[in-house]
């Protein structure tokens, strides 16, 4: 479906000004509505080392998180206005980031996040945040690395393709970027015909899926030499992607953190915008 | 997106005749490519027993399990008759109908599967408990049919049980397209006394509305029945012929885990339901 709702975490952070101006260009293209969203995080008080906190400074600190929110969420407002969508509004939720992004994900089409920062990293936006949202929101969740910009998302696709049901619904759920694109290519890296789910062609029924939703694509088979999230975002470099669809943790999130893992390289390493489904 | 490409699950039995007819409904409808598919027991036997069952035994084995696939095949053709034979596609899979149907699912958008019966009818090649472990393990909407009852015409009068979920959001974003096209939709919460629900499901029925499909709130109370017996009533009551949940369980090893509402549902439904997981 095209995404007629779309809910973009306003975080404050200096990188929220890039990720909200991928959500309205979204937005825009895709004529839906943009909710901002801004966490205040008030469940979460910093551990402070046994240190008998007044009842004045939690007062300060909590009207200091909303004040924040506020702010992040006026800048969302702003930079809307600026760019004539009209169809915005702003919500602020009291719990951390992670739940709220899930509970507020019940009622969208499609989630933008803001890869994690190892050095802004904070207690506001964990390391983890784009992990957990996306293996609990049950929503199509586009991920905007932590540097750089993009005037274009989703004219030049790549798609990483395993037959897994991850693949599976995240190939579904692109659908309205995939339909909408210049170029759309999957990729099957070390895959072995009639095997985990492959056909005889790996890559060859996906693409018929798409081309009966009129998406047409080109199918490459190649060998990742073990690293299959290094041998993608080369490949994504090489080609000029501008948008990488996947499934994301197929794996047990347990083999995921001891072997590493496609979705783990891709969230630490991402150079273009993800979009994940679990 | 509409549906293009919808997988129904064929067997020999009285029921599945109903089922590809609803399929090829929607099929017509969507304009979408129809796929049937049939779980034949494995011709195979392990290596050791070959010799003393003998060659005529594994021929005539073999044998029925091709006839049987083909009586199979000759029934989806004929109901799915109408779709532009470029548009129809028949294969046969092997094994256990779980884990051989799951795979070919990931290449289309719906899954209509047929209810579970009880006792089995002859010729049902599935298991009671094949709907609920499809729905947990193939990642797609499905499509229950009932065993009993004529479907005649394609959903017109939707009932959506709705709950602050991952998996509600999910089967009401995967049934837009039959939603997008019903006279009707009705979404119902259904309170449990002990946790008052917060939210009056305003959001999703402004999610919907911004698809084009215009929803009636209702709310129900628990009280002393279960969740099911709530939603059926309400169906009942609003006479709806399509119900549109998620699924909720999980699949741990062998053994699934379904949450009680699914179950039940599964048990006593009299109307097709869209399940998602």
């Amino acid at each position: 479906m095209i995404p007629k709702t779309m809910l973009v975490h306003v975080d404050g952070s200096a990188r929220a000004q890039e990720r909200i101006r991928l959500a309205i260009d979204l937005a825009t293209k895709f004529g839906g509505h943009l909710i901002g969203l801004a966490t205040v995080g008030t469940l979460f008080v910093p551990y402070t080392g046994g240190v008998d906190l007044g009842g004045s400074y939690v007062v300060e600190m909590l009207a200091e998180m909303e004040k924040q929110a506020k702010r992040a969420t006026a800048m969302f407002e702003a930079q809307a206005l600026a760019a004539g969508l009209e169809s915005i509004e702003s919500r602020i939720a009291d719990h951390e980031a992670a739940s709220a992004l899930c509970t507020h994900a019940r009622y969208v089409d499609l989630l933008i996040i803001g890869q994690s920062d190892k050095g802004a990293a904070g207690p506001a936006t964990p390391a983890d945040l784009p992990q957990w949202v996306v293996l609990n929101a049950g929503r199509p969740v586009l991920i905007v690395p932590h540097s750089g910009t993009f005037t274009t998302v989703g004219q030049n696709v790549l798609v990483l393709w395993n037959a897994s049901r991850e693949s599976a619904s995240a190939a579904r759920d692109a659908l309205p970027f995939l339909i909408k694109a210049k170029q759309v290519r999957i990729a099957v890296f070390d895959a072995r015909s009639n095997t985990e789910g492959h056909g005889d062609e790996p890559g060859s029924d996906v693409a018929l899926y798409l081309a009966r939703h009129g998406v047409k694509v080109t199918v490459t088979r190649e060998s990742s030499g073990g690293d299959v999230g290094s041998a993608a975002l080369s490949r994504a470099a090489d080609l000029d992607i501008d948008l990488i669809v996947m499934g994301g943790y197929g794996h047990s999130r347990l083999r995921e953190w001891i072997m590493g893992g496609v979705s783990k390289t891709m969230l630490e390493h991402m150079t273009v915008p993800v979009l994940m489904s679990h | 997106m509409d549906y293009k490409s919808i997988l129904v699950q064929v067997d020999q039995s009285e029921r599945a005749r109903v089922r590809v007819d609803y399929a090829r409904m929607l099929a017509d409808r969507f304009d979408a490519h129809l796929s049937g598919i049939y779980t034949a027991p494995s011709p195979g036997v392990p290596g050791y027993m070959r010799s003393e069952l003998g060659d005529a035994f594994l021929a005539y084995r073999a044998k029925t399990v091709q006839t049987e696939a083909d009586q199979v095949e000759a029934l989806f053709i004929q109901h799915a008759q109408g779709l532009r034979p470029s548009r129809i596609e028949f294969q046969v899979v092997y094994g256990d109908p779980v884990s051989a149907i799951a795979p070919h699912c990931r290449y289309s958008d719906l899954i209509v599967i047929g209810q579970s019966e009880s006792p089995p009818q002859l010729g049902n090649s599935v298991s009671a408990n094949f709907p609920e472990n499809l729905v947990i393990s193939c990642g797609r909407p499905v499509l229950v049919v009932p065993y009993a009852g004529k479907f005649e015409q394609p959903p017109s009068n939707a009932l959506i049980a709705w709950k602050n979920s991952r998996e509600s959001i999910r089967a009401v974003s995967d049934a837009l397209p039959l939603l997008q096209r019903c006279q009707r939709v009705s979404l119902l919460c259904v309170d449990d006394d002990r946790e008052q629900a917060q939210d009056p499901a305003t959001d999703v029925a402004l999610f919907l509305a911004r698809h084009g499909v215009t929803v009636e709130l209702m709310r129900d109370r628990l009280g002393s029945l279960d969740v099911a017996t709530v939603l059926l009533n309400r169906a009942f009551e609003l006479q709806s012929d399509l119900l549109v949940m998620g699924c909720y369980g999980h699949a741990r090893l062998r053994e699934l885990v379904l949450g009680g509402a699914s179950r039940s549902i599964l048990a006593m439904m009299t109307m097709p339901v869209l399940m998602s997981h």
